[in-house]
């Protein structure tokens, strides 16, 4: 952990205990505390009533019988660089299996390709978890569609209706982007996997100014869910989705998917690696790749950014 | 693809010396490698005189670096970053010779054997298939 990782928990640990603290105790090298979603009334920085910190057994309490019998290990952080970081650091020295991380703020939070992932302190739920898959790497993309899916799933299950995917696994919410999904592959030889997810609760409007997207959250749509009932339910959810996985790939989940798709029968571009294509979203493949209908036939992408074509 | 075609393409490999070729082609996809040492006969060089040239000899010893998934090729962390490793560096076990990505799954392939990067075969940002060539190194 960096020291100004160190500086930015201990700050929030006092926080958490005093509920305000004065402004000038913020560590100024983290720049302005308003991008971590923390307001200051009359030089203090003020914690809002209802605000909801993690807490490991209360996670814990929250995970269903099979996850938390394959659970090895549960670390809630109040403030780390980036929870798929984390872990990806730990494998380096062994098995993350059933390893579970989440943080309160992250303060490099990582989206695809370097893109930064905002993650104000408690407003947001940023979660990895390590997991060994008993699938060839080969097969392996459709299972970042699976994550996504679990998510879904989760979130239904909560009560949060509506919820639809973009391909490969980004989570909107009335069109805004409500959550991402990022895997990364530890090893292809042992086939163990980060899975790395990131949903906005609430978010404050300076946050909100920081982001180049249209982005959603769950509380301005009515959803008020405790951060550590959705932590458990979300990381039970996804290792059941992955060990159905396991047993048959992603075709069984094809049709759940694209009932699911944002852009399932609409006019499309994606652009992948240095090639820009439109056409319209035919559906997924079995494994997971994105059909598109073009002008010179059906093609199919297993990378990309696709957004919506406007109509002209 | 049929049988035909399949022989015709084996014939090509023969015929023009390379080690492997690889053809796709809408749904299918099918490589032809042969063994560069012992079984079949290797075409020798004409004019073998004085010390052969060093890539010559690099691509006898080259351990190849595949694609252990269909994806977009990446050579850097992130765009406008340096690139992982340049033709020619040394490189260590272990030491990350580049991601692919694949569906949101990234996956850093790093190298298996010591080297030098003799031959980089995939363009930044470009697709490749399961098990396509991505690196030789010597």
């Amino acid at each position: 952990m960096s020291d100004l990782t160190q500086q930015i928990a201990e700050f929030l640990e006092q926080l958490i205990e005093h509920r305000h603290l004065p402004v000038s105790l913020w560590p100024q090298d983290a720049g302005s505390h308003e991008q971590y979603g923390l307001r200051c009334v009359d030089g203090s920085i003020v914690l809002g009533a209802d605000l909801e910190v993690l807490e490991a057994s209360a996670v814990q309490a929250n995970l269903s019988a099979t996850v938390a019998d394959w659970l090895q290990q549960l670390d809630v952080y109040r403030a780390l660089g980036s929870t798929n970081a984390y872990l990806m650091d730990r494998a380096q020295q062994g098995s993350v299996d059933g390893w579970i991380c989440l943080a309160d703020l992250q303060i490099q939070g990582r989206g695809r390709r370097g893109r930064r992932w905002m993650s104000p302190f408690a407003q947001n739920l940023a979660m990895s978890l390590g997991i060994t898959v008993g699938a060839s790497p080969a097969t392996l993309g459709g299972l970042s569609l699976a994550v996504g899916l679990a998510a879904v799933d989760c979130l239904d299950s909560m009560g949060v209706r509506n919820v639809q995917l973009k391909w490969p696994n980004d989570l909107l919410l009335a069109g805004g982007k409500l959550g991402g999904i990022l895997l990364e592959l530890v090893s292809a030889a042992k086939v163990q996997v980060v899975i790395g997810i990131g949903l906005n609760l609430e978010l404050s409007e300076v946050v909100r100014g920081e982001v180049d997207q249209v982005v959603a959250d769950l509380s301005s749509h009515g959803y008020r869910v405790s951060r550590n009932v959705l932590a458990g339910k979300l990381a039970s959810s996804i290792v059941d989705y992955v060990r159905q996985f396991e047993r048959g790939g992603f075709a069984p989940m094809r049709e759940a998917y694209e009932a699911h798709h944002a852009f399932q029968g609409r006019p499309c571009r994606i652009v992948s690696g240095h090639d820009e294509v439109i056409g319209v979203v035919v559906g997924v493949s079995e494994t997971g790749a994105l059909i598109l209908e073009t002008g010179t036939g059906r093609r199919s992408f297993v990378s990309g950014d696709v957004s919506l074509r406007e109509a002209n | 693809m049929d049988l035909r075609k399949i022989k015709k393409l084996i014939e090509l490999v023969e015929e023009s010396g390379i080690s492997e070729l690889e053809v796709k082609s809408g749904d299918e996809a099918i490589r032809i490698a042969r063994p560069l040492a012992g079984g079949v006969a290797r075409r020798v060089p004409e004019q073998e005189v004085g010390p052969a040239p060093a890539q010559a000899t690099a691509t006898d010893s080259a351990s190849v670096v595949r694609a252990p998934m269909a994806g977009t090729f990446y050579q850097a962390l992130e765009p406008g970053a340096e690139p992982f490793v340049r033709l020619g560096q040394r490189v260590e076990v272990g030491n990350v010779l580049c991601i692919i990505e694949s569906m949101k799954m990234m996956n850093e392939i790093t190298a298996q054997t010591p080297g030098t990067v003799a031959a980089i075969d995939v363009a930044n940002g470009e697709a490749v298939a399961s098990e396509q060539v991505l690196f030789r190194l010597s």
